[in-house]
């Protein structure tokens, strides 16, 4: 007798029944979690821009996202300071690729201080490795030091006192240092410094070079705080721009597909690693688009929801929302047939509709 | 539908009636439509039901008569609510059929308009069962669907790549039309029908004079984007306008709970609910 190995799957692993006819706002591609988050857990996240969404929602949920870089008492209740203090879990900015967070961990815990360090324009100061987190910049080179000391003892909490750190990758494309291969977050000249052929360099990061740097971060975490889990997410925003002497989109496709990949094989190869198909969600055939707004770059707060109530549904423990599939309604089926029957048999509003023909 | 057809298959003209949905009336109106005046004669199931559930009504219209679904998707604004007073439909604040079922039922419990207003809100509508239309939507049309042989799951295909495809509970947008009438013509006219790229934008939408919004929270659930803003031709109202049109209105015609009739009912659970989350409970 023939075997078919692909019958009687479960329905989401055919693409009919487990996208194509999946009713609007209902796909959740979730099947399985490694873990559960408990509401006393500490949450950090880290990573694009898209993870400050995953922060926003933790903290709305009343779960315990962990800030290490609150506002202090000289900075009062500026809101811009109030906003970027509680963006990720310390004042770290965006960290847009792996070998970048990587670095992060190599700064705050072996000390490594990379050489070009600071941008300047106007006369102000900014740190090279965050210089959007402090628009301005520094009035003076202290100010910055004392600053940034401070930054990476929150960054020694943030690693070491968390119980889930949400890592959400978001580009391969990066700027180096040709001196010690230091990797910054923008490109120099783009916020401050300027780009000189000579000290800094273009980088497109491979999939090889991402999964080493992914597996050493995650391992490197994990030596540091042994309990850590780690949640990989993927960043469905794409490229602003491409170095890549191609169309931004075709750069877009490599650097997400890298990144995509990379998280799922380390996933597979890590027990204390999972990931949340957060890209999947926004990216899906089925939500055509929609989830961007008109830019086609930016994620709506409609998807961000969508997302939020996916992770809520399967990562929260205490998630006070609707089960899957909502069968939890109050009515029964039966009631909510009758209902719309009831609905359909009344002729009304014809008179209305035919006036302007 | 009737443009479609006549788009999808040339050379036919489709001649609309509308009919009562009180069979006294029915009978005289299907007798207008004689196998000798029409080619073929095709009807909503809806008044299908009303002729099975009428014997004198069985037998006026032709053996052959083609049945085709009324589509009616709750999902996308579950609180909608039809009154009836005295016979007489009860109009909203902008002078369309349909109601809101948590403002009629704020009105007849006399709450304020502040207080009503406070209703629209997610908790309520859990309660109400709003969230859960979706399947229950889909398998009541899939099922009518079944029943008069057409392919639910290809039209549902179609049109939910539009996202909202219901302008109400039971007024579809073009694309939804279009995509029915597509399979009518194929099955009932199939060597005159044609194909005709982007049909839902060439014909009429009779139907978009009036839009009754998704409520966010609901619109949420369903990845799209949602308001709080009614039309009814060019009349447009904010929630809170709509609230303050409705009463008005609701106090022109002295509606109350002795005189009113409600489809679908409100149910003893759902009253009970709104009154605990109202505060009045």
């Amino acid at each position: 007798m023939d075997i078919n190995p692909y019958r009687g799957l479960p329905s989401s692993q055919y693409w009919r029944s487990g996208v194509t006819d999946v009713g609007l706002g209902q796909f959740d591609p979730v099947e399985s979690v490694k873990f559960r988050i408990e509401a006393q857990d500490n949450i950090s996240t880290l990573g694009s821009c898209f993870a400050q969404h995953l922060a926003r929602h933790i903290q709305k949920s009343g779960y315990n996202y962990f800030i290490a870089e609150p506002p202090t008492t000289s900075e009062g209740d500026n809101p811009v300071i109030a906003l970027m203090a509680t963006q990720f879990s310390a004042r770290y900015g965006n960290a847009y690729t792996v070998r970048q967070a990587l670095q992060l961990l190599d700064r705050a815990f072996n000390g490594w201080t990379p050489k070009e360090s600071v941008w300047e324009r106007d006369g102000r100061f900014f740190d090279a490795f965050r210089p959007n987190v402090y628009a301005g910049g520094f009035a003076s080179l202290d100010e910055l030091e004392s600053t940034r000391s401070a930054h990476l003892t929150a960054v020694r909490r943030v690693f070491t006192e968390s119980d889930v750190v949400v890592f959400t990758l978001g580009l391969t494309e990066a700027w180096t240092s040709t001196v010690d291969n230091a990797v910054y977050p923008v490109a120099p000249g783009v916020v401050a410094g300027s780009v000189d052929a000579e000290r800094h360099e273009f980088k497109n990061f491979s999939y090889p070079e991402v999964y080493s740097d992914l597996v050493a971060w995650c391992v490197r975490l994990r030596e540091l705080n042994p309990a850590v889990k780690i949640l990989l997410t993927v960043s469905p925003v794409p490229l602003n721009a491409t170095y890549e002497p191609q169309n931004v989109w075709t750069s877009t496709t490599y650097s997400k597909a890298v990144l995509r990949a990379v998280a799922g094989d380390v996933a597979r190869s890590l027990t204390y690693v999972d990931y949340f198909p957060s890209y999947e969600i926004i990216m899906s055939p089925q939500i055509q688009g929609r989830y961007f707004e008109d830019d086609l770059r930016e994620v709506k707060e409609v998807g961000v929801r969508h997302v939020m109530r996916v992770f809520s549904r399967h990562y929260l423990k205490q998630d006070g929302r609707r089960a899957k599939n909502g069968n939890s309604s109050p009515k029964s089926t039966q009631e909510h047939e009758k209902q719309l029957t009831d609905v359909a048999n009344v002729f009304c509003d014809e008179d209305l509709l035919d006036q302007n023909e | 539908m009737a443009d479609s057809i006549e788009l999808l298959v040339p050379g036919t003209t489709v001649q609309r009636k509308f009919v009562s949905n009180n069979p006294s009336k029915l009978g005289a109106e299907l007798r207008k439509c004689s196998k000798s005046k029409f080619d073929r004669v095709m009807i909503h199931d809806s008044v299908q039901n009303i002729i099975s559930a009428n014997s004198e009504l069985e037998g006026i219209l032709p053996q052959e008569t083609i049945v085709i679904p009324t589509v009616a998707f709750a999902a996308f604004q579950p609180d909608i609510q039809y009154v009836f007073a005295d016979g007489e439909v009860v109009k909203n604040g902008l002078k369309s059929d349909w109601n809101s079922r948590i403002l009629v039922w704020s009105y007849a419990n006399k709450l304020t308009k502040a207080e009503a207003r406070k209703l629209f809100r997610e908790d309520v509508y859990e309660a109400l069962g709003y969230f859960d239309e979706w399947s229950v939507s889909e398998e009541t049309l899939s099922q009518s669907f079944t029943r008069y042989d057409f392919d639910f799951r290809r039209w549902m295909r179609a049109v939910q790549r539009s996202g909202v495809f219901m302008y109400g509970i039971n007024h579809p947008v073009g694309i939804s039309l279009t995509s029915l009438a597509t399979q009518i013509v194929e099955r009932e006219f199939s060597p005159k029908a044609k194909q005709v790229e982007d049909i839902h934008l060439l014909v009429t939408d009779y139907l978009s004079r009036i839009m009754w919004p998704v409520y966010p929270e609901i619109a949420d659930e369903l990845g799209i984007d949602g308001s709080l803003r009614w039309r009814v031709g060019r009349k447009y109202a904010h929630l809170d306008e709509f609230i303050d049109l409705c009463y008005q209105s609701w106090n022109a015609v002295g509606l109350d709970e002795s005189n009113a009739q409600l489809i679908p009912l409100l149910s003893e659970r759902d009253n009970v609910e709104l009154l605990r989350l109202s505060g009045r409970g």
